[in-house]
């Protein structure tokens, strides 16, 4: 098969890594390893020329580790800009990397557990990402792949500093580990507030679905290391993930609570979401996301009777803009798409029910 | 990720607060540096006040401030001088635009302005020296040294946050170690 054609087969399925856990509370961990070759400028020194052959020997040398039987590899500018932006919704290209035009690659594994991207900020960012609460395997299958990519690189590496990256932040491990969270309840009692500000403290970053300064819709969070130098990578993700527990314990509770003390406000809000999502003509993806989060909890606490929760997290990936448009020739207008989107909700939940 | 401070815009940010804004559900973040956070006379690891509130102090903080006198911009004592011309031969980048970007050109950067990185690596992530994991070429004894700094970081880290059964562990594994 071609690698536009696995492409667009990944493209035109369910995420294989966002399967949700512990009742949606937990969505996924992710790992991240930055890395730069040792000799050449960084990412943002680099002449075009000198990028498109660092690019190439890179997606070379990276083919004997990720197998091109079982990894797809793009070069972005081989790709249209609709398939750059559905890779984004997939979380396997920054958003940063699907902007940049000049060449830039990546290389995404078939399950799309794990992928390197190519000359985004960094020349390497190696990326694992796991269904559920589980940075240690995600953490040791990215050192793993690194191992035996050191057989064939030399990276940047300083007894001092560690791995030297382009921005300070990365320095040393260069491992950012993630976690994305779903925390409604959390967010209904205004605990959450207090929760994020205590993890401040501990040097870890919240942001939203989408990383840097995209927003915490539908209260759907990433939380993440700040901290990469000074700490060895076990330490790392053993802190985020006592942190986690706590907060997945919280969240718990604050659902407990819910149905103890406001059920029938929790009955409301879930069912008028549900009636929303199974009746609307027309959704935004916001919209979409904002009654998700209480249909998602709705399930997860047996008010909704959703009994294949796959389709929520189906739901959550495919009906994004991007994807949208690539399943449905006449979705390249906002109308069209939310028609497209009220349409897709509509039958995937009522098939979904039990 | 942004980590310069968005007070001054100026300094590596670190204290990074974030809240929900309860009204929108919104996020919001402030990354501040140590130096607006002592001028607006803020107690962040005890009392953080809320992000709205931190904003409007700095909004007012900058009406008191006199415009900045066009001498001062001249005037950079020669040690400043010496610093902006400190660039790197391979990349080419100096300090201060390293500065501005918060972002290297090059390795080598990292040797050239060593002396001044010290101080913003330990603003980022208290912390000067590397202690995770490193190619596999690196010998046995900086293994045993870097896993005894780890420890001790550890064990540093786990009583400030009153760990103590934690804490009794990783004594354990550094007597271990000694033998
Ligand atoms: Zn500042
Ligand atoms: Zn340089």
């Amino acid at each position: 098969m071609s690698a536009d054609l696995r492409l667009q087969t990944l493209l035109n399925s369910d995420s294989h890594c966002l399967h949700s856990q512990k009742q949606g509370i937990v969505i996924s961990s992710r790992v991240r390893l930055a890395r730069n070759v040792a000799d050449q400028p960084f990412r943002r020194s680099l002449e075009r020329e000198q990028q498109e052959t660092l690019t190439q020997s890179l997606l070379h040398t990276c083919a004997k580790v990720l197998k091109p039987e079982d990894h797809i590899h793009l070069q972005l500018d081989a790709i249209s800009d609709i398939q750059r932006k559905a890779l984004v919704e997939r979380f396997m290209v920054s958003p940063e990397l699907a902007a940049s035009r000049r060449s830039e690659a990546v290389i995404i594994a078939d399950d799309e557990h794990c992928s390197a991207m190519i000359n985004e900020e960094d020349h390497m960012r190696l990326q694992v990402l796991k269904s559920g609460l589980d940075l240690g395997a995600a953490l040791q299958e990215a050192q793993n792949v690194d191992r035996q990519l050191e057989t064939y690189i030399n990276w940047a590496y300083s007894s001092t500093f560690g791995y030297m990256t382009s921005c300070p932040t990365n320095t040393g491990t260069g491992l950012r580990a993630s976690v994305m969270l779903h925390l409604p309840a959390l967010a209904e009692t205004k605990e959450l507030r207090n929760a994020l500000r205590a993890i401040g403290k501990l040097h870890l970053a919240v942001r939203g679905l989408h990383g840097e300064g995209s927003e915490a819709t539908g209260h759907f969070y990433q939380i993440s290391n700040q901290r990469t130098l000074g700490s060895s990578e076990e330490d790392i993700v053993e802190r985020l993930e006592y942190v986690i527990r706590d907060l997945v314990e919280y969240e718990q509770l604050a659902r407990e609570s819910l149905l103890d003390k406001k059920r029938i406000e929790f009955e409301d809000k879930a069912f008028r979401a549900w009636g929303i999502l199974t009746h609307a003509r027309r959704l935004t993806n916001h919209e979409l996301i904002e009654h998700m989060s209480w249909v998602r909890l709705g399930a997860a606490t047996g008010i909704l009777p959703i009994r294949d929760w796959s389709v929520l997290d189906r739901i959550f990936i495919r009906t994004q803009s991007a994807h949208l448009q690539l399943q449905h020739q006449d979705a390249d207008n906002g109308n069209e798409r939310k028609k497209l989107r009220a349409e897709l909700v509509r039958t995937w939940l009522l098939g979904a029910v039990r | 990720m942004s980590s310069i401070c968005q007070i001054c815009l100026k300094n590596p940010a670190t204290a990074h607060l974030s809240e929900i804004n309860e009204q929108s559900g919104e996020m919001q973040e402030l990354h501040i540096c140590n130096s607006c956070a002592a001028k607006l006379h803020l107690d962040l690891p005890n009392n953080p006040p809320s992000i709205a509130d931190i904003l409007s102090m700095a909004q007012a903080d900058a009406q008191d401030e006199p415009e900045v006198d066009v001498e001062l911009d001249i005037s950079f004592s020669s040690e400043d001088a010496e610093e902006e011309s400190l660039h790197c031969p391979d990349c080419g980048i100096s300090f201060e635009q390293f500065s501005k970007n918060n972002r290297f050109g090059c390795a080598n950067d990292y040797e050239i302005f060593k002396d001044q990185l010290e101080q913003l690596f330990d603003e980022l992530h208290g912390a000067k020296q590397h202690i995770g994991r490193g190619p596999n070429n690196s010998d046995q004894h900086a293994q045993l040294l870097a896993n005894r700094i780890r420890l001790e970081k550890r064990l540093q880290d786990v009583i400030a946050e009153e760990r103590f059964e934690e804490a009794a562990r990783i004594r354990d594994q550094l007597k271990e170690l000694d033998e």
